[in-house]
């Protein structure tokens, strides 16, 4: 609520008569939009790009302390024209520039008359000289000093593998959420009470630093770990750990998981032997990602058996043929674009979402889900021809029972059946009563697509089409007759409801 | 539909507007009243002129009415927000007073908008924001962040 603070906490402006200011130039007319709250002008200032909110510090003194003391701080040698991915010594003058960057505006925030507290730290740079660590340095322990609530640190050097924060001092009350990316953690303390999130990226840790770390953030609930270099021991017992993540570790690790609360695991696992992931409590476990497996099936079958209680399981590419996923409480499942992949195979009897993201693609015992309520499918067809009409009108048909059955796709090609494939006889799907169509584009018309789609639904009752952004609700009239329908009738009726 | 219930507001030159509840209450401030029960009179509303508020009432209706698509609803608050900044600013002060944050946030981008892209002269001009700094100091800034002003 920012009533109590309006006008009053407005700073000190110079009177009109110092000779610093040039109210003829403007005719005397009021600056207003200075006079607002300080916290409408910083949320203005926030929603500019970075060089816009840098620029307008120049306009007077009170944006100048507006920019200084702004809570959300991003240093990115990237904006002074380096390139963060692809080190070169041509880009030494940026660097260089950056540098002096920092250290400006660190002296300027010390200097600052309002007050400091940061919300964000934003620091991604290639040093260069190991004297220049001690300005990262000094800009980590401010934030941590003024209440910093988000700090993300992507840090390199040019001298050595990774960028050493070595006996930091990581003490902060106010810290919600941490990232870092590739840095080593060498002799450093750890006090995070408030911490929730943890993210390492390409970070260098031994087990004895890892323990410390995790130690010292009791209330952790996300942990994300991607690439752990060395860590080879985990073990997890943080009571709020809802999430988990690891992603392309090195074979010999091994993960213990005590937490009784853990919800939500994701894996990546690209090598050939997988890193052994214990968990103690697998009946918290609800949701199960697994993203860019080496052996999918394998992986799959290891890990879904282990969760009795599992509610969703999401999917990415694999690299086998027919994919099984058998679980008897799965009520979600996502799958994104298997490539390869030929045939799903499920046995949830309990499924009551799925969303599949994909080009031709056979479902085979999704019939027994029955109590299947919401079905997306993201069509992205490879090719459009007859095999694809022909898996489209058999996907339809596996998921016409269920309550609220969507296909979205980017161009009504995709779905409306060319009248060639019509003379095959390609049978009707009789049992499918409500359909929701979403097109991203089209240059048809609402028409011409019901026209050559819904053909083959014959009992179709309400077809709820979205073209772009704008939905429609069409209801059909009774059609319990075989053959062709009446079009006069049809589109009396849609006129008189839904359109 | 609920029943609706009128509600009265009164603003700082004593207009009095008349409103359905379910609209007022994008205000959470007219909310809290409400639900604390202390609206069986008019509202006063000291920090809001009629000529405002008449504004305010506009884009709350508008946001309100059933059956405007989302591209609708874009075209009017472009013409809306076609306004000059004195307006903008005595309707961020009024959105801030009875707070409804759409409004703030939806005049807040605007604003923003209309600073990107512009050279501190264009803003300055445009805003009537007066320059207190020395061309001393103004070079100083401009050297600090000369990767801004490329």
């Amino acid at each position: 609520m920012t009533k109590r603070r309006r006008r009053t906490s407005h700073p000190k402006r110079k009177s009109p008569k110092d000779p610093k200011t040039k109210a003829h130039e403007f005719g005397g007319r009021q600056d207003i939009i200075s006079n607002l709250p300080i916290e409408i002008i910083r949320q203005i200032h926030s929603l500019l790009p970075l060089k816009d909110a840098a620029r307008i510090s120049i306009l007077s003194h009170l944006w100048r302390n507006i920019w200084v003391s702004n809570p959300n701080i991003h240093l990115d040698e990237t904006d002074f024209g380096a390139n963060f991915y692809k080190y070169s010594d041509t880009d030494k003058d940026k660097r260089d520039a950056f540098l002096i960057y920092l250290q400006k505006s660190l002296v300027n925030r010390h200097k600052c008359e309002y007050d400091c507290a940061v919300d964000t730290l934003y620091l991604r740079i290639t040093v260069e000289d190991s004297i220049d660590e001690f300005l990262v340095e000094n800009w980590i322990d401010f934030a941590l000093q003024n209440k910093v609530k988000t700090l993300r640190l992507i840090l390199r050097t040019t001298y050595s593998e990774w960028f050493e924060l070595c006996n930091i001092e990581f003490i902060a009350a106010t810290l919600v959420e941490l990232k870092l990316e590739y840095c080593e953690i060498i002799d450093c303390s750890f006090m995070l009470p408030s911490l929730k999130s943890l993210f390492l990226d390409d970070v260098c840790i031994d087990d004895d630093d890892f323990n410390d770390l995790i130690a010292g953030c009791p209330r952790i609930e996300k942990l994300e770990i991607v690439c752990p270099a060395t860590v080879c021991t985990m073990v997890l017992s943080n009571p709020r750990l809802k999430f988990f993540g690891l992603h392309f570790p090195c074979c010999d690790s091994n993960v213990l998981i005590e937490s009784k609360n853990l919800e939500t695991l994701e894996f990546s696992f690209v090598c050939e032997c997988m890193c052994e992931v214990e968990i103690t409590y697998p009946t918290t476990v609800r949701e199960l990602s697994l993203q860019d497996s080496y052996n999918l099936e394998s992986t799959l079958l290891h890990y879904i058996n282990k969760f009795p209680l599992l509610e969703k399981l999401v999917l990415p590419n694999g690299t086998c043929s027919c994919i099984q996923v058998s679980h008897q409480h799965l009520t979600n499942f996502v799958v994104n674009v298997l490539e390869e992949v030929e045939e799903v195979r499920i046995d949830a009897p309990k499924l009551k979402s799925f969303e599949y993201t994909g080009g031709l693609m056979l479902f085979t015992g999704i019939e027994a889900s029955r109590e299947l309520e919401f079905v997306h499918l993201h069509l992205n067809p490879e090719m459009l021809n007859d095999d694809w009409y022909i898996c489209l009108r058999d996907m339809l048909e596996s998921f016409a029972h269920s309550k609220h059955l969507r296909l979205i796709c980017k161009n009504e090609q995709d779905i409306i059946f060319p009248n060639e494939i019509t003379d095959i006889l390609l049978p009707t799907i009789n049992d499918l009563e409500n359909l929701e169509l979403q097109i991203e584009s089209s240059t048809a018309t609402s028409q011409q697509i019901i026209d050559g789609f819904a053909w083959i639904l014959p009992r179709l009752k309400t077809l709820s089409l979205t073209l772009g952004s704008i939905s429609k609700l069409i209801e059909f009239p009774d059609r319990r007759r075989e053959g062709a329908f009446n079009q006069e009738e049809k589109l009396e009726h849609e006129r008189i409801c839904g359109e | 539909m609920s029943s609706t219930k009128l509600l009265t507001l009164k603003t700082s030159d004593g207009e009095e507007f008349k409103l359905d509840e379910a609209v007022a209450v994008k205000s959470q401030a007219i909310k809290n009243m409400v639900e604390d029960d202390c609206v069986s009179n008019a509202i006063p509303l000291p920090n809001v002129d009629s000529k405002t508020m008449t504004k305010v009432i506009e884009y709350w209706k508008k946001h309100s009415e059933e059956g405007v698509s989302k591209d609708q609803l874009n075209d009017f608050d472009k013409g809306f927000l076609e306004v000059h900044h004195s307006v903008l600013y005595d309707l961020l002060l009024a959105a801030n007073y009875l707070n409804d944050k759409e409004l703030v946030d939806v005049i807040c981008q605007e604003v923003a908008d209309r600073i990107k892209g512009k050279t501190p002269e264009e803003i300055r001009k445009e805003f009537d924001i007066k320059n207190d700094f020395t061309p001393e100091e103004e070079e100083k800034i401009r050297q600090e962040n000369a990767w801004a002003f490329d």
